[in-house]
């Protein structure tokens, strides 16, 4: 459950959003600048806002800009507490390696293992597949689906497959005003800023 | 031990605090006191009518390491301090939200893959320094002498050959470790 009332300014463009959300995947899409990051910083309290927002904890988060901690994959993973790995993880032959040696994707891998061993109840991710090939983007797309059965998931993301592909409710910034909408209106409304 | 005390400080300290922009530029100009002041203030503080007259440390092992300790820790700290500056904002933030109450063993884990670069730099500031280890030890012969100051002390009595020596010596200890660091983080690329 996640319930937001909260106004905010960024660049001299005020928001005001309006939210109340059941567990489930929600996406939060919208041009470049629009607020979609900061919307994020909000909920956490790590930009300032007027208003209220309840989040059930804990809380998880993966920032935009991702990078794991300079130390191996396996100290990354123990300082969340994970010790085991399933067999099929594309992180197990990889554990002894400096974490920053990791490609784009298993880097957010990585990310997204240590945050769910948290097993939050609010999770919210910030365009972690911007840079993923389609395997890996889809990949993390199903396993933010699955989870979203029993949390909240807020996923940034910039790219209309995603989209397309999970039809799931979208919160859109667009033109100052964020508003929650379908998967099929989110996906019209986004077609008509290319008019 | 002098440098790895001033490690250990750098670490804790720079993983406690913050905001580490506004600690940096007070430590880094700290660093760059000159050795024979600090040398000063350890002989006034141990010499028998200073604050730690009692502890009879003055021209001991004991005070050498604490002026070459107060010489390193300045340096470790701020050196400890712009490798935290380093991780960005995201994962700041990242470590805030989902670790708040194990951030300090974050910072630690991410200065850790730096200490060894760390270590090399504040060991160079404290291996050629005369002027704090003359007046906190008293460059005794075998007792509180350091090389730098066998160094000095061999040229003024015209021993030019072993003074020749030592520099030789101290200039392969000094420059070992950066070789060692340059072949592993070739090796490491």
């Amino acid at each position: 459950m996640l319930s937001a009332d909260v106004r905010f300014t960024v660049a001299k463009k005020h928001f005001a959003v309006n939210l109340e959300l059941t567990e489930g995947l929600y996406l939060i899409m919208g041009p470049n600048g629009a607020g979609k990051t900061t919307f994020l910083r909000v909920l956490l309290g790590l930009f300032p806002y007027e208003g209220t927002v309840h989040m059930e904890k804990p809380l998880g988060y993966i920032p935009q800009h991702y990078q794991p901690l300079n130390a191996s994959v396996e100290d990354n993973l123990k300082l969340f507490g994970v010790t085991e790995l399933p067999s099929s993880s594309p992180l197990q032959s990889k554990r002894r390696l400096s974490a920053m040696k990791l490609s784009g994707g298993e880097k957010a891998m990585l990310g997204l293992t240590q945050v769910m061993a948290l097993q939050p109840k609010t999770l919210l991710v910030d365009e972690i597949t911007a840079h993923l090939d389609q395997p890996s983007t889809i990949m993390i797309e199903n396993t933010l689906k699955d989870y979203g059965r029993h949390a909240v998931v807020l996923l940034v993301t910039h790219q209309w497959d995603t989209l397309l592909r999970l039809k799931v409710p979208t919160l859109l910034f667009l033109n100052n005003t964020a508003q929650l909408l379908p998967a099929e209106d989110a996906y019209s409304r986004l077609l008509e800023t290319l008019r | 031990m002098a440098c790895a005390l001033a490690l250990v400080v750098g670490t804790l300290y720079a993983s406690f605090v913050r905001s580490p922009w506004s600690h940096l530029s007070f430590w880094r100009a700290i660093s760059s006191i000159p050795p024979v002041l600090v040398g000063l203030v350890v002989y006034l503080l141990f010499s028998r009518k200073g604050p730690l007259g009692f502890l009879r440390w003055l021209f001991t092992p004991k005070a050498l390491v604490v002026a070459q300790f107060l010489l390193a820790m300045p340096m470790a700290i701020s050196l400890c301090l712009q490798q935290r500056i380093n991780l960005p904002r995201d994962m700041e933030e990242f470590i805030l939200v989902n670790l708040p109450s194990k951030r300090v063993k974050a910072m630690m884990l991410h200065l850790r893959g730096s200490l060894v670069n760390i270590g090399f730099l504040t060991w160079g500031r404290i291996l050629g320094e005369v002027g704090a280890a003359t007046l906190s030890g008293g460059a005794i012969v075998g007792y509180t002498a350091t090389l730098a100051t066998e160094i000095m002390y061999r040229t003024n009595l015209g021993q030019f050959a072993n003074a020749v020596a030592m520099g030789v010596v101290l200039l392969l200890i000094s420059l070992i470790p950066s070789m060692v660091l340059e072949v592993t983080s070739r090796a490491q690329r």
